[in-house]
């Protein structure tokens, strides 16, 4: 075999996670040799996941060159500070979960550590009072982080709310100027080599698209990953139950705010997503705990304007492909995996797994020393960010629904149990290596849920507490008084 | 009221540099509890005491206990190192500390350069390029200014630094005693207390820094053997005259290696090899007049943290010599320990995530080491030779599997070693990816080339704009005092 290097890559199917990939490649794989080649077809629509995402989302559009302010012109784009979650813990809480940091460490210690030993006293208030991010989400306002460390914007993070379709029309205008072409065409048969690669795949006027490496975002389809290489499908839905969605646009409303909202209902949850010509909407539920009529209907009636289209109905099963690439076969998106949109992952899981094929990207041999590599990182990606998710559903306290008392006794994968586990007892957070979500946001959906340790860090003791107690004090006066001179958003 | 109180004794054993730091880490973190230190005669083999470094992470652990790098460099205990010299093949190369210049061109420095560059990687390095000069000043922030890309580690003086320690110990208030015997009294899978000389000691903590003999370990302690990966289990250790230098220089012999490591007014003076593949009497003929023999035994602790026993140094993990890496890694277990902070009453999920950590640290600390012998071992030699057939630990058979095929290393845990530094001693010891890296492949030629050889440029020509290193020294220890 050949250690030539690829040539061609064919990207199946367009849509968010297509794009991304035929962008990011154009971008940065172009050798002057290298073809990028996506086959997209009118007449199959997309799913559009992920109208909301998370931080690294930024990172990627400026290593693509592009500028925000575009951005979000072409997509209807807001800014987002993080999800509000409405009644998960007894049915009538609410909590923020804010990207960004809670307050400052000091001398080296969390600082949920000195919150957890004060949180008591006068004037110190609620843990969302120290995220910067959680603070001006409260009063709709938005500003940019700021570098300078002293400042308390220092502490504040965002992401986007977008029209995932528009994004993906953005990003095909950035691949196709970069040099990726585009083929209009369904798939209807898949041509597999002696070593059981994929070599061609013939569009439905007969045409035969040939590649070296073959990218797979068909979609819950799986067209090349799952159909063609036969790669088994982990099934996560005992853990994560949720299987429909329902979606419905409504108008814009004012003000507009930056977060993202997820109200639990009986047998899911509800997404409220702003965009700037609309607001999007969803009830996520699980079909064995209610139908889809009155799962409509629930969602019909929790909106907060009039709908301006038609309701659209979605299946999927959380869970994800036992390998992600096989063969020549790398499956971004759907096709390699779904995990409910509560934490807006979806998109930052195309980005993760474009990342990690470009930084082990392989010759034409093929060989398992990247493809391994690739499975085992992707796996644990998955595995992380589900283990995140299930902790909204495993901490609650309700129990008026057979729904939610199924989540609230399910056993737990061991990750997510030892981790609860050590929070409650000491209030540490375990972190892995590589994990998405780093331990403020562990913080805030812990004791949002109300898992509330028993202590706090001995070496809290040592401080003197009138200091941290004056630290404190000051640091959320300056997250209030921040968020009054910052600018409402729209 | 808080449940999970703190400790209210602790009983540190061991007077090295690693006890020392640990009693004077606990007593600050927790002033209201009693820590005491027992001083048994000094194990020769404890190297993370003997042959002690501090690197990056180290400085910041030092910094937060209350001990200073301008303090210990007035007291004469610590000098700079910058990089370190290995004649280790067909050509010498020079690592410097740190990261290096990770990226140029957007792409990553070292992938850049396997695609389009010329000369030796080490030339494109700042830190490597002050350690060959002998010159060194502390790094910048200036982002447009290439010392914000070079780092250092300190080398602390071993007695000089044990003495300031002491000292800085009994301000503190730790009771130091000297101690001729000291063993544990195990019973059901804790310590309940220290014989020490006939007395006996309680405390709700012990920390075992004893060195390899681990005085506190029971008949259960288990052990993983690195004999095998890190092959040195001699090392004649003398002195010689010299001026300070930032640079550490290795030497491959056909039995192992020697080494030269610089402090303030000597040269500390390494000769390295197998008993089974030299006596030693043929290693002395390599080495100055009058040495020590100290014999090493490469290993580590399953769990290093056992019941209410905490082992630190080389009574947890024994690293040998090469890099003086024992002192770092201490002082990261010791960084792990605070951050988990023991207290009372804790249950085994504590303990098991700080031997998770710790040992994850360990194994990348032995990975790093084992590079040096298994990576690409040396063509002479029957210590060499017999390194060709053995098989690496899986951290470093992953790294040079993956480094290897396109220059990438996999992402880490508990990660010890700076990724800059891997790539660096890999690329030194002539690991070359099969495979170029497609983002550096996107580089123009033409702009990669001039971006390479400008940066090329600048290296070169720092080190004669900076002082050397003997005056830089002694002008931070007169303007410290």
């Amino acid at each position: 075999m050949s250690g030539e290097p690829i040539e061609s890559v064919v990207i199946v199917g367009g849509g968010t996670a297509g794009w991304m990939a035929a962008a990011a490649a154009a971008r940065f794989l172009d050798d002057g040799r290298r073809t990028i080649t996506v086959i997209e077809s009118e007449a199959i629509g997309t799913v559009g996941v992920g109208e909301a995402t998370i931080p690294p989302i930024r990172g990627f559009n400026a290593r693509l060159g592009i500028d925000e302010a575009d951005f979000l012109r072409a997509t209807g784009g807001t800014p987002k500070l993080g999800i509000e979650f409405v009644g998960w813990t007894d049915g009538k809480d609410r909590y923020f979960h804010p990207f960004g940091t809670h307050g400052r460490d000091i001398e080296g210690l969390n600082f949920h550590q000195l919150w957890l030993k004060l949180r008591g006293r006068e004037g110190i208030g609620p843990i969302d009072d120290y995220a910067m991010s959680a603070v001006a989400a409260r009063h709709g306002r938005f500003a940019h982080p700021s570098p300078d460390p002293r400042s308390p914007l220092s502490g504040l993070e965002y992401a986007y709310h977008f029209d995932a379709s528009l994004y993906a029309a953005l990003l095909r205008r950035h691949a196709e100027t970069q040099g990726a072409v585009r083929i209009e065409g369904r798939i209807v048969g898949v041509e597999r080599d002696a070593r059981g690669h994929v070599a061609a795949v013939r569009l439905d006027d007969d045409r035969r698209i040939a590649g070296d490496l073959f990218i797979d975002c068909s979609g819950f389809r799986s067209l090349l990953l799952g159909e063609t290489m036969g790669v088994g499908f982990d099934d996560w839905s005992h853990w994560l139950p949720c299987d429909r969605a329902i979606a419905v646009p409504t108008a814009r409303t004012e003000p507009l705010l930056p977060y993202t909202r997820s109200t639990a209902h009986r047998a899911g949850w509800q997404w409220r997503i702003p965009l700037q010509h609309r607001t999007g909407n969803g009830h996520v539920y699980a079909s064995a705990f209610v139908d889809d009529d009155e799962a409509e209907r629930v969602l019909m009636a929790h909106l907060d304007a009039a709908p301006s289209g038609e309701p659209r109905r979605l299946s999927f099963k959380a869970g994800c492909r036992t390998r992600l690439w096989e063969g020549n076969v790398v499956a971004l998106g759907l096709a390699g995996g779904f995990l409910e949109p509560l934490e807006s992952t979806s998109i930052h899981l195309i980005q993760a797994g474009i990342s990690k094929l470009f930084g082990l990207f392989p010759d034409r041999r093929f060989t398992d020393v990247e493809r391994d590599e690739y499975n085992r990182l992707m796996r644990d990606q998955y595995a992380a960010i589900r283990d995140f998710i299930i902790l909204h559903y495993a901490a609650t306290r309700r129990d008026d629904t057979p729904f939610w008392n199924h989540v609230r006794t399910m056993p737990l994968p061991d990750t997510l149990r030892r981790k609860i586990a050590l929070f409650r007892e000491k209030g540490r957070i375990f972190r892995y290596d590589d994990e998405l979500f780093a331990i403020p946001s562990w913080v805030a959906v812990m004791l949002g849920q109300g898992i509330v340790p028993d202590g706090y860090d001995p070496v809290v003791d040592a401080l003197d507490e009138d200091r941290i107690t004056g630290a404190l004090h000051q640091m959320r006066a300056a997250n209030a008084a921040m968020a009054q001179q910052m600018p409402r958003v729209g | 009221m808080n449940r999970r109180a703190g400790l209210d004794r602790i009983v540190v054993v061991g007077g090295g540099i690693t006890g020392l730091c640990a009693a004077i880490a606990f007593r600050r973190a927790l002033p209201r509890t009693a820590v005491s230190l027992i001083a048994p005669p000094a194990d020769p083999a404890a190297l993370a005491d003997r042959l002690p470094a501090v690197d990056q992470r180290g400085l910041a652990l030092l910094a937060r206990i209350g001990i200073g790098e301008e303090a210990l460099v007035a007291a004469g205990a610590a000098t700079h190192r910058v990089g370190q010299t290995f004649a280790w093949g067909d050509a010498a190369f020079t690592i410097g500390e740190g990261d290096g210049v990770a990226m140029l061109a957007g792409t990553a420095l070292h992938q850049l350069w396997h695609a389009h560059g010329d000369g030796a990687f080490d030339d494109v390095v700042p830190g490597a390029a002050l350690a060959k000069a002998e010159r060194f000043v502390h790094p910048d922030d200036r982002p447009d200014s290439l010392l914000s890309h070079v780092d250092y580690a300190l080398r602390l003086d071993p007695d000089r630094a044990s003495s300031w320690l002491r000292h800085t110990a009994e301000r503190a208030g730790i009771v130091v005693s000297p101690a001729a015997r000291v063993s544990p009294e195990w019973r059901d899978g804790r310590c309940a207390a220290l014989v020490v000389d006939g007395t006996r000691v309680e405390a709700d903590l012990f920390i075992d820094a004893s060195g390899p003999r681990a005085l506190l370990a029971s008949d259960r302690t288990a052990w993983i053997d690195w004999s095998a990966t890190l092959p040195i289990d001699r090392l004649l250790l003398g002195t010689v005259p010299s001026a300070p230098s930032p640079c550490d220089r290795y030497d491959a012999t056909d039995d192992g290696w020697t080494a030269r490591w610089p402090l303030l007014d000597r040269t500390l003076v390494g000769t390295a090899f197998a008993a089974d593949a030299a006596s030693d009497a043929r290693a002395k003929r390599l080495a100055p007049a009058r040495t020590e023999r100290i014999d090493i035994r490469p290993r580590r602790q399953v769990a290093p943290f056992a019941g209410n026993v905490l082992a630190l140094g080389d009574a947890a993990a024994a690293v040998g010599p090469l890099g003086w890496l024992g002192l770092p890694l201490a002082l990261a277990q010791l960084d792990i320990a605070l951050h988990l902070m023991p207290a009372r009453g804790d249950g085994p999920l504590l303990a098991s995530e700080y031997n998770r950590r710790a040992t994850l640290a360990a194994d990348h600390i032995h990975a790093y080491a084992a590079a040096f012998y298994l990576a690409k071992p040396l063509r002479r030699g029957a210590f060499w030779r017999s390194m060709r057939d053995r098989t690496a630990p899986p951290e470093l058979a992953s790294a040079l599997v993956q480094f290897g095929r396109r220059g990438s290393l996999p992402p880490i845990e508990e990660a010890m070693v700076p990724r800059g530094l891997w790539q660096q001693t890999l690329i030194g010891l002539g690991v070359r990816p099969q495979i170029a890296d497609p983002v550096a492949g996107s580089v123009s030629a033409v702009s990669a080339v001039a971006a390479l050889s400008q940066l090329r440029r600048a290296v070169a020509a720092l080190p004669a704009t900076l002082p050397r290193y003997p005056d830089y020294l002694a002008g931070m220890m007169k303007a410290v005092a």
